[in-house]
């Protein structure tokens, strides 16, 4: 249903989370390190070269191993066409939630006050998460 | 007839089940199980009770002598097989009318938006991955639905994050387009447009696709105490920026005032054991199969009652016990009826 590209294996969306939470170039090893489940480092690099293959990340040479990086580098959405195309299905209408998922949307007040009191609480019991 | 009205209302009982049952089972059971059952679940509900309006709305429009001739069956032996009073099978006949051009409408409209946002994210990806970080001020994260899609990030967002924010951000939204989860929604969507009473289904449906989302970033994560306080950071990190890109002009994108993500329930939920209630699949399966099979059943009683009657026509008992509902309609339904039987014979 996809047309030419194949859709993304489980192991490749991982690893493109990764590499675009990154904001540097990464070895494989360093991807290998971030996911999850601890899958091999062959596995990884052949996940990666596909990745690049499909036009999704770029291969930087560095010594004898590869760094990746996302292919695109930051849009610039300037043209106008593009930005009216965006503003049209961001702006109108209350019906764009079908359309895109936001990560999160615009805080209430209550919400906001709620998120700082949940961050003051899992912070005081030391680093990282909750008693 | 009985069975008829027996299914509308499993039916009418199904939609409300669901709904009332929905938001709790998001809280309680993991949300790539729940999201697709509620999904399924409401689009058989709403299907079933649009069939069973439409039965109902046919036994009664079939009475209409035009029509009778048209199709060819005795008015009199149908008002015997199928005897739906008019009291009931005129408002279902404009009742399944309304509901029906409303979900047309609402289908049309999501290829609309589906063909822009589709169009829109081939632009953007111009050949390359699915994940576009743009030259934006708008402090803004989202996925575009679409036979492609692209996940949208803006630069500025993603330079006020740390290493775990970042990570809860594009692991949600890849977990987004992977499971393809407007597919959900647009299925709840047209369910709700089908039958309005299910609309607290498309709620749960809405939070469950971000639960099922934020679930995926955790596991990429591997913490979920850590995830629960990205997801809190990041949504207190926009905020700030959209306050300060409201007084900036230089901001492509509109900011919207779009209130309700949910995202301090989401955090709590992240914060609590990963969900491990077992959903009710077989209750739901059961109640599903049986609005499905009461469907079918009183689908085949009532077009028996038109078999009957088209027999009644054919053998032409209909000259002798056709009586048009009305009598003054009892000239033009005779010559419709013989005007008919001349077409039928050529």
């Amino acid at each position: 249903m996809n047309g030419r590209r194949p859709e993304l294996g489980r192991l490749e969306s991982a690893a493109l989370a990764v590499v675009a939470a990154s904001s540097e170039p990464l070895t494989v090893s360093q991807v290998q390190a971030q996911l999850p489940a601890d899958p091999a480092y062959t596995t990884v690099m052949s996940t990666l070269t596909r990745l690049a293959r499909k036009g999704a990340l770029r291969q930087i040479r560095d010594g004898r191993a590869y760094r990746y990086e996302l292919a695109a580098p930051a849009a610039s959405i300037d043209d106008a066409l593009t930005a009216r195309q965006m503003r049209r299905l961001l702006g109108d209408g209350g019906d764009r939630a079908a359309v895109l998922a936001r990560f999160v949307a615009e805080l209430g007040e209550d919400e906001e006050r709620l998120l700082t009191e949940l961050l003051e609480r899992t912070h005081r019991p030391d680093r990282g998460g909750p008693p | 007839m009985i069975a008829a009205l027996m299914v509308l209302l499993l039916g009418l009982v199904v939609s409300a089940a669901v709904p009332a049952g929905a938001l709790p089972l998001v809280n309680r059971v993991r949300p790539s199980t729940v999201v697709p059952l509620l999904a399924v679940g409401s689009v058989i509900s709403a299907a079933s009770v649009g069939v069973m309006l439409s039965l109902l709305a046919m036994a009664v429009v079939g009475r209409v002598p035009a029509v009778a001739a048209l199709g060819g069956w005795s008015i009199a032996t149908l008002a015997v097989a199928v005897p739906v009073p008019l009291a009931v099978g005129v408002p279902a006949a404009a009742l399944a009318a309304f509901l029906l051009a409303r979900t047309l409408w609402r289908a049309a409209h999501i290829l609309l938006l589906l063909g822009r946002s589709d169009r829109l994210s081939r632009r953007l990806r111009g050949g390359g991955g699915p994940i576009v970080v743009i030259d934006d001020l708008s402090a803004d994260a989202f996925t575009l639905a679409g036979l492609k899609g692209a996940v949208v990030i803006s630069r500025d967002l993603l330079d006020a994050l740390g290493p775990a924010e970042r990570h809860m951000l594009t692991g949600h939204e890849m977990s987004h387009l992977r499971w393809r989860h407007h597919l959900y929604v647009h299925a709840v969507d047209l369910a709700v447009a089908a039958n309005p009473l299910l609309s607290a289904a498309a709620d749960a449906v809405r939070l469950g696709v971000e639960r099922w989302a934020d679930e995926d970033a955790a596991r990429l994560i591997g913490d979920r105490g850590v995830a629960a306080t990205a997801l809190a950071r990041t949504a207190l990190v926009r905020a700030s920026l959209r306050r300060a890109a409201r007084r900036d002009a230089r901001a492509t994108l509109p900011v919207l005032a779009l209130v309700g993500s949910h995202v301090a329930d989401r955090a709590r939920a992240l914060l609590a054991p990963a969900p491990r209630g077992a959903a009710p699949t077989a209750f739901m399966a059961t109640l599903l199969i049986a609005t499905i099979v009461a469907t079918v059943a009183s689908t085949l009683q009532i077009h028996n009652g038109f078999e009957h009657a088209e027999t009644a026509w054919l053998t032409g008992s209909h000259a002798s016990s056709h009586r048009p509902a009305r009598p003054q309609d009892r000239g033009t339904a005779h010559a419709i009826t013989v005007v008919g039987r001349i077409s039928r014979t050529r």
